[in-house]
């Protein structure tokens, strides 16, 4: 568990790029280019290829 | 004064500050590692008060990471609030200490939070999170959220209508198991201290009306040594933050377990119908238990417990006899 950078090999959406992570469910933020968003409010947004987007889970254990 | 003396001499605390901390009021809820540890730094500093809240009783593998129990304490099955409480008015008898064994729902939060300066968060799931969010927003009340899994942790000042609220980082509660937990993955016992030292640190900075408050969420790593700091905005359209919708706080208790007449058996209800991966949760509770799958539930069996989990995620737990435990396990196992 920590976070996770990827670097997207094609065009996609930001809902694309969680659906095929299987992180659509899970909470999430994300990173690109030292800018920190929330993916649901953000599906429609394109990432293009040659990107580095960091994932950032957020946890609950304690 | 003297037991404070090498505090007191820290630039911006002083005498006077020393006298506001032991003025001070806060709240811990849970007392597993990161609870205990906040509960130990915060009673050495010096606050007046300290109410500390769990549900859940001492075990075994407790004692890798929680810092105020011992074998004393597992033998005798101690409730983890009654048995930190013991060893912290050892240590600091002129703190008025007070320990809660509950369970913390939408019915007590209310009067948990009433008249504390400061929430401190040492929980293991979500929900409880976001009901503490609601309860802190509608009085006020600024609280610290922290959470540590293997080597990873972090942490957060919410101050409520200043920063962003924990709905605008979680908008809506996951579904059932697609969040890892402790009880899965595991946890070192440094990622929860340093997560609660952090945690106690920014106590004492807000209690003291220190201006240099943490106003990011702060990212730890120990796999690599990293340290960061993020910025995390409002929410545009958060329910709470912009509506003041408080849907956790008000919500009508379907979430409420119930025990299943003449049976050693309780059965948890999630909050909202969600659809939950029995094949992905399967995976992952294997490595701790036996787990199977057949089809249609999930069945796992953990120490002298059972589960039975079905997709929309209600699960019946088998083997307990109480409400609490019962909760524990799910927020454990399943977690949410």
């Amino acid at each position: 568990m920590s976070t996770e950078k990827i670097e997207v090999k094609e065009d996609k959406t930001i809902k694309e790029l969680v659906g095929e992570m299987s992180l659509s469910s899970a909470p999430i933020l994300l990173e690109l280019d030292g800018e920190i968003f929330y993916p649901d409010e953000n599906y429609d947004r394109k990432i293009q290829a040659g990107n580095r987007l960091t994932v950032i889970p957020i946890i609950a254990g304690g | 004064m003297d037991r404070y003396s090498r505090q007191v001499l820290v630039a911006g605390i002083g005498r006077s500050g020393q006298e506001k901390l032991l003025k001070s009021k806060v709240l811990i809820i849970g007392c597993g590692a990161l609870g205990t540890v906040i509960a130990n730094n915060l009673v050495r500093a010096g606050v007046g008060y300290m109410k500390v809240v769990d549900r859940d009783f001492v075990e075994l593998d407790n004692l890798q990471r929680q810092m105020l129990f011992d074998e004393a304490d597992v033998e005798k099955r101690m409730p983890k609030a009654i048995a930190a409480v013991d060893k912290l008015r050892k240590i600091n008898s002129s703190v008025k200490i007070e320990a809660e064994v509950k369970d913390v729902t939408q019915k007590n939060i209310e009067e948990l939070t009433k008249d504390v300066d400061i929430v401190l968060d040492a929980t293991d799931n979500l929900e409880i999170r976001l009901l503490i969010n609601d309860t802190c927003f509608k009085h006020n009340i600024p609280w610290i959220y922290g959470a540590a899994i293997s080597s990873y942790g972090m942490t957060m000042n919410i101050i409520p209508k200043v920063t962003a609220c924990f709905r605008c980082i979680i908008s809506s509660l996951p579904a059932p198991g697609s969040v890892d937990t402790c009880d899965t993955i595991g946890v070192l016992n440094a990622t929860t201290s340093i997560i609660a030292s952090l945690q106690s640190n920014e106590a004492l900075k807000m209690l003291l009306g220190d201006e240099d408050l943490n106003q990011e969420l702060l990212v730890i790593n120990l796999k690599d040594n990293s340290f960061y700091k993020i910025v995390v905005k409002k929410r545009d359209n958060c329910p709470l933050c912009g509506d003041g919708v408080l849907e956790f706080l008000d919500k009508k208790g379907p979430s409420e377990p119930i025990k299943l007449c003449g049976r050693e058996m309780i059965q948890i209800t999630p909050q909202r119908k969600m659809k939950v991966s029995l094949e992905h949760l399967k995976r992952k509770l294997e490595r701790v238990g036996e787990a199977s799958y057949l089809g249609y539930l999930l069945r796992f069996r953990v120490e002298q417990y059972e589960l039975t989990i079905f997709p929309d995620g209600r699960a019946f737990v088998k083997g307990v006899s109480d409400k609490e435990t019962a909760r524990s396990l799910y927020a454990k196992y399943i977690g949410v």
